[in-house]
C-alpha cells in the first residue's frame, strides 16, 4: 500500500466520473443515431466503462469489472440480435446500417476489457 | 473521402478515450479499488491521508459532487442559455422592426425562432429552477448535501453536452450542417421531412436535457422524502421545498414521455419508421404526446419559481406568508390538474369536440389554484411593513406580470375564443407574460435574494434598481404590444408582415430592446460584485431576524461567516468550514 | 363517510386549509354535470368519445381529491 490512493479517497466531494458518464452517454447517442460507426462504439465504451468506475467508488461493487462486463453482455446481445433481425445491407424491415453492428462490437470490447481488467489489473496489485 | 472520414473520426475517438483514460488514470488510482489487495489495510491508512473536501483549480469544478458547486454550476450554465437566447431573439426582434426582409433570410428567422424557445425553456428555465434547488434545498431543510451527490454531478454535466449538441449547427453551419427550423414544438410532418442535420443535433440534445431533467428530479424527491433534518417535519417544509417536490413528481411523469416521443422523431427521420405518419400513427398522435409532455412542462417551469416568490416575497413584507397552506393545497392541485389540460394546445386540430370540451373543463379548473397563490401574495403585501429591495421589487412585479398573464391565459382556455386567437402574437404575448413576466422575474428575484449567501459579497443597488424597471416596462411594453398584434390578427411565426402591423411591432421590439439592455446591466452587476463587491460581514444581511422570518440557509450562512472570522479569515479544517465548500480567498 | 370526518385529518383547521380545492372541484363538476345534461345535437352519436369525456373530468375530480386528502393528513 505504498501508493497514493484514488481522487475520491483523498477528496470526499469529488468524483471524475460523472463529467465522463455525460459526454459517453452523448456520443453513444450521437453516433449510433447518425450510423457513425466509431463514434457509436468509443462513446458506449466510454460511458459503460465510467458507470464501471462510478459504482465501484459510490461503493455498490467491490471491484468495476463485473458490472462493466455484465453491461457488455447486455449491449452484445442486443446488438446481436437487432443484427439477425434486421440484417445488414437492408434485408430486413427497416435498414439499421452499422448501428447494431457498433452496439455489438462494443459490447463485446466492454466484455474483452473486463475480462483484461479482472485479469491483469488485480494480478498486478496482488504482486 | 467519405473513407478518410470515418478514419479521421476513429482516430479523434480513439485519441478522446486514451486521453480520457490517462487523466483518469493519473487522479483515480484504480488499484485502490481492490481493497483485499491492499492488505485491508484501507481504514486504517485514510486516516493517515489529509482528508481535504475537494481538489484544487479546474479540477475541482471538474470532479465536484458538492451540491452548491453544482447549484453554481447549473446557474452559470443557466446565464450562458440566457445569453444565447436573449441575443436570437434581440436579432429576431430587429429584423421584425421593419414589415419586409431587410436582416436576414426567412430560414434563418425560423432556425433562430427555434433556438430561442427551445433554449430558454430547456436550457435556461430548468437549469436556473435547478441551480437554487441545488444550492438551497438541501441547506433549507438541513441535508448535508442532495441524496445521490454523483447522479447529481451526472445530470448536470449532461447540460452543457445537450446545449452543445442544440447550438452547435449555428457554429457548423459553414460546414453545411443546416440548423433545425422547426418550432419548439417539433411537429411532424416538418421536423420529419425536413432533412437538416440540425434537428438531429436538437433531438439528441434534448433527448439528454431531458435525462438530466429526470436524474434531478429523482434526487430532489429522494433529498426531500429521506434528508430532512429531524426537526424538519413536513408540516415545517418550506414553501420554496414543496414546490420543487411537486415540480420532481411533474418532470418524472413528462420528461421520460418526451424522450420516447423524440426517440420515436429520430426513429421516424432516420431509420423510416411510421410511428407519425399519415399511414401510421398520424400526426395528431404526435401532438397529443408531445402536449402530454409539453403543459406539465409549463407548471413544471412555473412553480419553482411561485415556491420562490411565496418565500422571498413575506421576508420584505415583514409578516408570514398569508394562508401558507392554500399555497401548499393549490400547488398540489395545479401539480394532478396539470396533467388533464394538454388538449387546449390542440383545440384547432379538428379534434373531437366532447374531448375538446373536457380539456376545457379543466383549464378553466387549473386557473384557480394559481388565483389563490395571487390572492396570497396580494393579502401577505397587505398591511405589510415593505422593504423595496431589488429582489422584493421583482416579486412585485412577478405578481403583477403573473396577473395579466394568467388573466389572458384563461380566455384562451375557451374553445370558441381559441379558435380566433390560436396561432396568433395573443399567444405567444400570454405565455410571455408568464415565462419572462413571471418565470424570469422571480428567478432574478432568487439571483438578487441568494447573491449574498452564495458569493459572501453585495449586489450594487443602483444597478439592480436599472435592470428591474427595464426589466418592467420592457416586459409590459413589449408583450402587452404583443396581445394587441393578437387581437389585430399578427399570425406567429412569421419573418415578414403586413405594413399595417408595423407600429404596434415597432413598439414590441423597443420594448424587448430595454428588456435586453436590462439584462446586460444584470450581468454587468452580477459578474463585476461577484469579483469586487463590498463583502457582507453581517450574517443577515436583509435583517430578516428583526422580524423573526429567518430560514435556515441564513443560520448556516451566519455560522460560516462566525467560523472563518474566528480563523482569522481562513477556511479551516473542521465540519463548519468545510460545509463552505473549501472557497479560497 | 362519519369516519372521515370525525377523523382527526378533517378537524376545522384543515377542513378550511383544504377549501381551496374545493373551488376547481366544484368547476369540474359543474362542467361535468353540464355535459351530461345538456348535450348538444350530435353528441349522442354512440361513439366513445362521450365515455372518454366524461371519464376525463372524473378522474382528475378522483385525482383532486385523492392528493387533498393525502396532503391534509400529512401537514
Amino acid at each position: 500500500m505504498e501508493e497514493q490512493s484514488g481522487l475520491s479517497d483523498r477528496h470526499r466531494k469529488a468524483s471524475p466520473w460523472p463529467l465522463f458518464i455525460a459526454v459517453g452517454l452523448a456520443l453513444a447517442e450521437l453516433g449510433v443515431f447518425l450510423d457513425l460507426v466509431s463514434i457509436a462504439i468509443g462513446g458506449l465504451l466510454l460511458f459503460v466503462g465510467c458507470l464501471g468506475g462510478i459504482v465501484s467508488e459510490a461503493g455498490y461493487a467491490r471491484t468495476p469489472w463485473p458490472f462493466i462486463g455484465g453491461l457488455g453482455l447486455v449491449l452484445a446481445v442486443v446488438g446481436i440480435a437487432l443484427t439477425a433481425l434486421y440484417p445488414l445491407g437492408g434485408g430486413g424491415a427497416l435498414d439499421l446500417g452499422f448501428r447494431a453492428v457498433s452496439i455489438a462490437v462494443a459490447g463485446l470490447l466492454c466484455m474483452g476489457g473486463s475480462l483484461l481488467g479482472r485479469v491483469v489489473l488485480e494480478r498486478q496489485s496482488t504482486v | 473521402m467519405q473513407i478518410d472520414g470515418q478514419i479521421a473520426l476513429t482516430v479523434l475517438m480513439g485519441l478522446l478515450l486514451l486521453i480520457v483514460a490517462g487523466w483518469i488514470a493519473r487522479i483515480e488510482d484504480w488499484r485502490s479499488y481492490t481493497p483485499l489487495a491492499s492488505g485491508g489495510g484501507r481504514a486504517v491508512d485514510d486516516t493517515a491521508y489529509e482528508t481535504q473536501e475537494k481538489p484544487g483549480g479546474l479540477v475541482r469544478w471538474l470532479t465536484t459532487v458538492d451540491h452548491k458547486d453544482i447549484g453554481i454550476l447549473y446557474g452559470i450554465f443557466g446565464t450562458f442559455a440566457l445569453m444565447w437566447g436573449g441575443a436570437t431573439v434581440a436579432l429576431m426582434r430587429t429584423e421584425l422592426f421593419t414589415p419586409e426582409q431587410v436582416l436576414m433570410e426567412p430560414t434563418t428567422y425560423n432556425a433562430l425562432m427555434t433556438s430561442h424557445g427551445i433554449t430558454m425553456l430547456f436550457l435556461f428555465g430548468t437549469p436556473m429552477i435547478a441551480a437554487f434547488g441545488n444550492y438551497v434545498i438541501p441547506l433549507l431543510i438541513g441535508a448535508d448535501d442532495m441524496a445521490f451527490p454523483r447522479i447529481n454531478a451526472i445530470a448536470f454535466w449532461l447540460l452543457p453536452v445537450a446545449g452543445t449538441l442544440i447550438w452547435s449547427p449555428f457554429v457548423l453551419m459553414s460546414l453545411g450542417i443546416e440548423p433545425a427550423q422547426t418550432g419548439w414544438t417539433m411537429y411532424p410532418p416538418l421536423s420529419v421531412n425536413q432533412s437538416a442535420l440540425g434537428i438531429d443535433f436538437m433531438l439528441l440534445g434534448l433527448h439528454l436535457s431531458g435525462i438530466s431533467a429526470t436524474l434531478g428530479a429523482i434526487n430532489f424527491i429522494a433529498t426531500i422524502f429521506t434528508e430532512r433534518a429531524p426537526d424538519v417535519g413536513w408540516e415545517r417544509l418550506d414553501i420554496f421545498s414543496w414546490t420543487m417536490l411537486t415540480q420532481s413528481g411533474l418532470i418524472l411523469f413528462a420528461f421520460p414521455l418526451l424522450g420516447s416521443v423524440l426517440l420515436m422523431l429520430l426513429l421516424d427521420r432516420n431509420l423510416g419508421t411510421t410511428f407519425f405518419t399519415t399511414d401510421g400513427g398520424g400526426y395528431i398522435l404526435y401532438q397529443h404526446l408531445f402536449w402530454f409532455f409539453g403543459h406539465p412542462e409549463v407548471y413544471i417551469l412555473v412553480l419553482p419559481p411561485m415556491g420562490l416568490v411565496s418565500l422571498i416575497l413575506p421576508r420584505f413584507a415583514g409578516r408570514k406568508l398569508f394562508g401558507f397552506k392554500f399555497v401548499v393545497y393549490s400547488t398540489l392541485a395545479i401539480g394532478v390538474l396539470s396533467f388533464g389540460v394538454w388538449a387546449h394546445h390542440m383545440f384547432t386540430t379538428g379534434i373531437d369536440p366532447r374531448i375538446r370540451s373536457a380539456f376545457m373543463a379543466v383549464s378553466l379548473a387549473i386557473a384557480i389554484p394559481s388565483a389563490v397563490k395571487v390572492f396570497n401574495w396580494t393579502t401577505t403585501l397587505w398591511s405589510g411593513r415593505l422593504r423595496l429591495t431589488v429582489p422584493m421589487l421583482f416579486c412585485i412585479g412577478f405578481v403583477s406580470n403573473f396577473i395579466i398573464g394568467g388573466v389572458t391565459g384563461v380566455f384562451l382556455a375557451s374553445i370558441p375564443v381559441d379558435a380566433v386567437l390560436h396561432a396568433t402574437y395573443y399567444v405567444v404575448g400570454h405565455f410571455h407574460y408568464i415565462v419572462m413576466g413571471a418565470i424570469g422575474f422571480a428567478l432574478f428575484a432568487g439571483v438578487y435574494y441568494w447573491f449574498p449567501l452564495v458569493t459572501g459579497r453585495m449586489y450594487q443597488r443602483s444597478l439592480g434598481l436599472i435592470h428591474f424597471w427595464l426589466s418592467f416596462i420592457g416586459t409590459n411594453v413589449t408583450f402587452f404590444a404583443m396581445i394587441l398584434l393578437g387581437y389585430g390578427g399578427m399570425p406567429r411565426r412569421y419573418a415578414e408582415y403586413l405594413p399595417q402591423y408595423a407600429t404596434l411591432h415597432q413598439v414590441t421590439t423597443i420594448g424587448a430592446f430595454l428588456i435586453f439592455i436590462g439584462g446586460v446591466v444584470f450581468l454587468w452587476n452580477i459578474g463585476q460584485s461577484w469579483l469586487e463587491g463590498p463583502r457582507v460581514e453581517d450574517g443577515d444581511p436583509w435583517n430578516l431576524k428583526e422580524d423573526g422570518l429567518v430560514t435556515q440557509e441564513w443560520t448556516w450562512f451566519e455560522q460560516k461567516l462566525e467560523t472563518r472570522l474566528a480563523d482569522g479569515g481562513e477556511p479551516s479544517d473542521d465540519e463548519t468550514a468545510m460545509a463552505d465548500g473549501g472557497e479560497r480567498e | 363517510m362519519s369516519r372521515l370526518l370525525d377523523d382527526r385529518v378533517f378537524n376545522k383547521e384543515t377542513l378550511l386549509d383544504s377549501t381551496v380545492n374545493l373551488v376547481p372541484f366544484f368547476i369540474l363538476l359543474f362542467f361535468l354535470v353540464l355535459f351530461v345534461v345538456a348535450t348538444p345535437e350530435g353528441w349522442q352519436d354512440g361513439s366513445y368519445y362521450s365515455i372518454y369525456m366524461i371519464t376525463m373530468i372524473i378522474s382528475m375530480i378522483w385525482g383532486l381529491l385523492h392528493l387533498t386528502y393525502a396532503t391534509a393528513k400529512r401537514v
